[in-house]
């Protein structure tokens, strides 16, 4: 019982000293896990401090129980979700508290201890072994970490798994060797610990043959009647941790099992406090490598030693042992061959593969999507959008941006990114009078080979004037005031941060933004947010200081800030172990919604709020063949709502935002009964809303009078700065050349065509309209439409 | 029986019936209406996804079915019809996707549509159904203009309705094909 309980504090402990991101403002995007590293190193080494104290809790018994206990109290601290996502937990004090009072009780005991049976010798072996076990099972871990949706509980459902397997791997094989450990000590110890290194590399190429091609995990999935689709769950995550981590952990399991002596269970810990520290320090570049001859060299060690306890043949079976480790190690140095193939997310329609990157800051991915816009995934993390979210992003960095008085941005201006520079952002930021930017984040690292790769063949956009800087250096400069603004773009994925205190800092705005499928509901923030959605489909809210935060907008071109409410509706290992991902998405962005909706029960913002919280509660999982707009649910108790929300002759910036959303989704579904009851009715009320003009227009032509279309038309202007306004305009155009050209206005049409020739004279659609109109032929077959194709 | 979703690639829709690939039969109107059995404008009163078990004891195939009460396009006779297509998503994650289905804006209940359908003893896993004809090539959604006309919303090119049409219009161009069918039906079966 002793031993289960100091198995269940050393749990606790391992696991919930953690870092997760928005601990400060500089790791929102991401924690860094050096600081958690070198948390576990020092929690380890306080168990090596304990197990040396605790004369009667190991002496001459197996350490099995203590495995189990420890696996009890990781997955008791790591698995509860609201304990999970708030950092270092409340528990470790506490563990820690009764750690302290377990050794005291354990030393203050009466009774004698039980004499240690086995002789001495095998301590600096042992420290050896537990150093070597854990560099070698560092990778490993984190290749299987992959295979998980990154939301920050998989850490403590495989090292639970894992002290599950080893358990089972000392009872197993422990008995058989209780005469072994009788006659020649801790050799048993030692020979287990030494037979984790090809067991590490079988361990590796399971992985490698079965889990991590993308066929190959399908059929190895389909075997345990799952699909790929369900990866990110534990389900998925738990058959390629047992894959991984099965050998290694009976190993490891068979190694503590043995450790008959405190002193070699203690140095058992020391050993995994010292790896974890190195590995912290960033001082092992290949711990596979390493850690193998690491544990080879355990076996001179004990030979050296433990001589006196060891006859011939244990011996040379010894040497024979670590000449194997040293044998395997040769393979594993090439294992970065293998830690460098790419796990990556599942995906409806999967991108082409790109650029991987692997070192200790984690797995990057640099994909060129549509538009030639480069994704890059850390970790399955998205830390530069896709072309999806990209125009989302724009308008966050531009929303920034133009929180700087106008006076600083005509001198031009300075700014932190707290993030990965993109050639989009750049733009942005070349365009809107920024002279220097600065760029920090968790993967500072590698953020230059980032930079350089994602700028290859960008004639006209350039980095801007700064430097990429450590985030100590960045923190530096940001308390100095060297920046006028602070701005932390959204990523996608990973777990929900918290919200970090942000630095007051005279002359320096910061704004940090939080992508809204994080479940922020449950989340401390703020009191006031700033809120902001693309369309409908990408909200997110960005914690703001530096400016005076004004629930009512002076201007109506200003952006609202929202009281953030109370927290709300803490999601549970349910939804966070077996959750798709997008339905996780949805469900986040529906209770933060809904926070906003109870905070402004009965006051102004009320009926936006309401309205938001029906639509997100609204949307469920569509066909993957659908696009945005049609993928979305439109639901008549929202959009009274929205609708009363925006009824008044000066809409502020966000209920237009909301409004311009819900135009360009009743275009996309070409309803046009809804754009006449929904759109019409505030055209009316507001003055210049081009969108619900467009969106009329369109109606007019789908309703065949085409005159009206023209007339709704002729008075817009926009540019391509307009971004998505600009593209309706110009497809309403060009179907209105078509309309006009089928209605045999011929001189309309041409007009209207040479006009779109004009602002982009390779508008393939615009020429294909000067053509005479050719007869339909039937062919044989037809492919539809693909998704997103430009269809005018 | 394995029951989860298939949200990959148009590789599902090898699993039906006659088409080799993700592709529908382009058609003209009059290829439309010599090809289906009827057309049907009327509302969807009712939409279902059924299971139908396969006989080797796989997966089992779904089809989506719509329940749809109007008139005939060419007649005017009233009517009521259940079409079906492949293809449909049943509660627990079973079932799947089909990139050539109508989209769920589509078949909404509630909707006012234009259906051609065509009688298959087979639409598979032994199903006999009316079957909505070149799936979501097959069914156009009408609105109400301002004036209170209906109007049918085309497809683009290569469908039987390829522009936005007044019913009117589109029923007398339906009637006519069908006269000129069935006369070219007369002359060929007279030979």
């Amino acid at each position: 019982m002793n031993r289960l309980v100091l198995g269940f504090l050393c749990g606790v402990l391992a696991i919930g000293v953690r870092r997760v991101p928005g601990e400060t403002l500089l790791e929102l995007p991401r924690a860094g896990d050096g600081a958690t590293l070198a948390a576990r190193a020092a929690i380890l080494g306080l168990v090596a401090l304990a197990l040396a104290l605790s004369k009667r809790t190991w002496s001459g018994r197996p350490g099995t129980p203590l495995l189990f206990g420890a696996a009890l109290g990781v997955w008791v601290e790591g698995l509860p979700v609201d304990l999970r996502f708030n950092g270092t937990s409340a528990m470790v004090p506490l563990a820690l508290v009764a750690l302290a009072l377990f050794v005291l009780r354990d030393r203050r005991a009466e009774a004698e201890p039980a004499p240690e049976t086995n002789p001495p010798g095998f301590a600096p072996a042992a420290l050896l072994i537990g150093a070597g076990v854990t560099l070698l099972l560092d990778p490993l871990v984190r290749v299987v970490l992959r295979f998980g949706a990154g939301t920050g509980m998989e850490a403590a459902f495989v090292g639970g798994l894992f002290l599950l397997l080893a358990t089972f791997g000392g009872l197993a094989f422990g008995a058989p060797l209780r005469a072994a450990r009788d006659r020649a000590g801790s050799l048993a110890m030692v020979v287990a610990g030494l037979l984790t290194a090809p067991a590490a590399l079988l361990s590796w190429g399971a992985l490698r043959g079965q889990a991590i091609p993308p066929l190959a995990r399908r059929e190895f999935l389909d075997r345990f009647d799952l699909d790929r689709s369900l990866e990110g769950q534990l389900s998925v995550l738990g058959v390629v941790a047992v894959l991984g981590l099965l050998l290694p952990a009976f190993t490891a399991g068979l190694s503590v099992t043995c450790a008959r002596r405190r002193g070699e269970a203690s140095s058992l810990a020391g050993g995994a406090a010292i790896a974890c520290a190195l590995l912290a320090l960033r001082w092992v570049e290949q711990p596979w490598f390493v850690g193998a001859l690491v544990l080879a060299a355990a076996a001179p060690c004990a030979l050296v030693n433990a001589r006196a306890a060891l006859k011939g043949r244990s011996r040379v079976a010894l040497g024979v042992l670590g000449l194997i480790a040293v044998l395997t190690a040769l393979p594993l140095r090439h294992m970065h061959t293998l830690d460098r193939s790419p796990v990556l997310p599942w995906e409806r329609f999967p991108s082409p593969p790109g650029h991987l990157e692997v070192n200790r800051d984690g797995q990057f991915l640099v994909r060129r999507a549509r538009g030639g816009i480069a994704q890059v995934l850390l970790d399955r993390v998205e830390i530069a959008p896709s072309h999806e979210r990209a125009a989302a992003d724009a308008k966050r960095l531009e929303l920034a941006l133009g929180l700087v008085p106008a006076a600083a941005r005509a001198d031009g201006f300075e700014v932190l990114l707290v993030g990965q520079l993109t050639p989009g952002r750049a733009f942005l930021m070349n365009t809107s009078g920024v002279t220097r930017v600065d760029r920090t984040a968790a993967w500072w690292r590698t953020m230059d080979d980032l930079e350089t790769r994602l700028f290859q063949g960008q004639t006209e956009i350039t980095p801007p004037v700064g430097e990429v800087v450590a985030p100590g250096v960045a923190e530096k400069r940001l308390a100095a005031g060297a920046y006028d603004l602070v701005v932390v773009p959204a990523v996608k994925g990973g777990p929900p941060p918290r919200a970090p205190r942000l630095p007051e800092v005279e002359g320096t705005i910061v704004v940090a933004w939080i992508d809204a499928s994080l479940d922020l509901a449950q989340r401390r923030l703020p009191e006031y947010v700033l809120v902001t959605l693309d369309g409908m489909h990408e909200p997110a809210l960005a914690l703001v200081s530096g400016l005076e935060l004004d629930e009512q907008p002076a201007a109506p071109d200003m952006p609202a800030f929202w009281r953030s409410g109370a927290p709300i509706d803490a999601p549970g290992v349910r939804e966070y172990g077996f959750e798709r991902g997008e339905d996780r998405d949805r469900r986040a962005r529906s209770a933060l919604m809904r926070r906003f909706a109870q905070a402004y029960d009965n006051s102004p913002w009320e009926e936006l709020t309401a309205g938001l919280a029906a639509h997100f509660e609204a949307q469920v999982r569509s066909s993957p063949w659908a696009d945005r707009a049609v993928g979305s649910e439109l639901v008549e108790p929202a959009l009274t709502h929205l609708l009363a929300a925006g009824a008044r002759a000066q809409p502020d910036r966000l209920t237009r935002e909301v409004w311009d959303g819900l135009a360009d989704i009743l275009i996309g579904k070409r309803d046009v009964e809804g754009i006449w009851r929904w759109v019409e009715p505030l055209a009316g009320f507001w003055d210049d809303w081009k969108m619900g003009e467009i969106a009329l227009a369109l109606a007019d032509l789908e309703s065949l009078d085409v005159e009206a279309a023209a007339a709704r038309l002729a008075p817009i202007e926009t540019t391509p700065a307009d971004l998505e306004l600009y593209d309706h305009h110009r497809r309403a155009r060009l179907k209105l050349a078509a309309a006009l050209r089928d209605a045999g206005d011929a001189q309309g049409a041409q007009d209207l065509v040479e006009e779109l020739l004009r602002e982009d004279p390779e508008n393939r659609r615009a020429w294909g309209l000067l053509a005479p109109v050719p007869p339909e032929e039937p062919e044989e077959h037809l492919a539809p439409p693909e998704d997103g194709q430009d269809d005018g | 029986m394995r029951h989860r979703l298939h949200l990959l690639l148009p590789i599902i829709v090898l699993g039906f019936a006659a088409l080799a690939e993700a592709s529908i039969e382009r058609l003209t109107l009059r290829q439309m209406i010599a090809k289906s059995d009827a057309g049907l404008v009327g509302e969807i009163i009712a939409t279902k996804v059924i299971a139908v078990p396969l006989d080797d004891g796989g997966d089992e195939l779904t089809f989506t079915e719509l329940t749809i009460e109007g008139a005939d396009l060419i007649t005017g006779d009233a009517v009521t019809v259940t079409v079906s297509y492949p293809g449909g998503v049943l509660p627990g994650d079973r079932g799947s996707y089909n990139s050539e289905a109508p989209s769920q804006d589509d078949v909404k209940l509630g909707n006012r549509v234009l259906a051609f359908y065509t009688w298959t003893d087979n639409l598979g896993g032994g199903h006999a159904t009316n079957e909505l004809h070149a799936w979501h090539g097959g069914l156009f959604r009408t609105f109400t203009d301002k004036q209170g006309r209906v109007v049918v919303q085309g497809r683009g090119p290569g469908y039987a309705v390829s522009r936005n049409m007044r019913l009117a219009d589109l029923g007398d161009l339906a009637r006519a094909h069908r006269k000129s069918l069935d006369a070219e039906a007369e002359r060929t079966t007279g030979k």
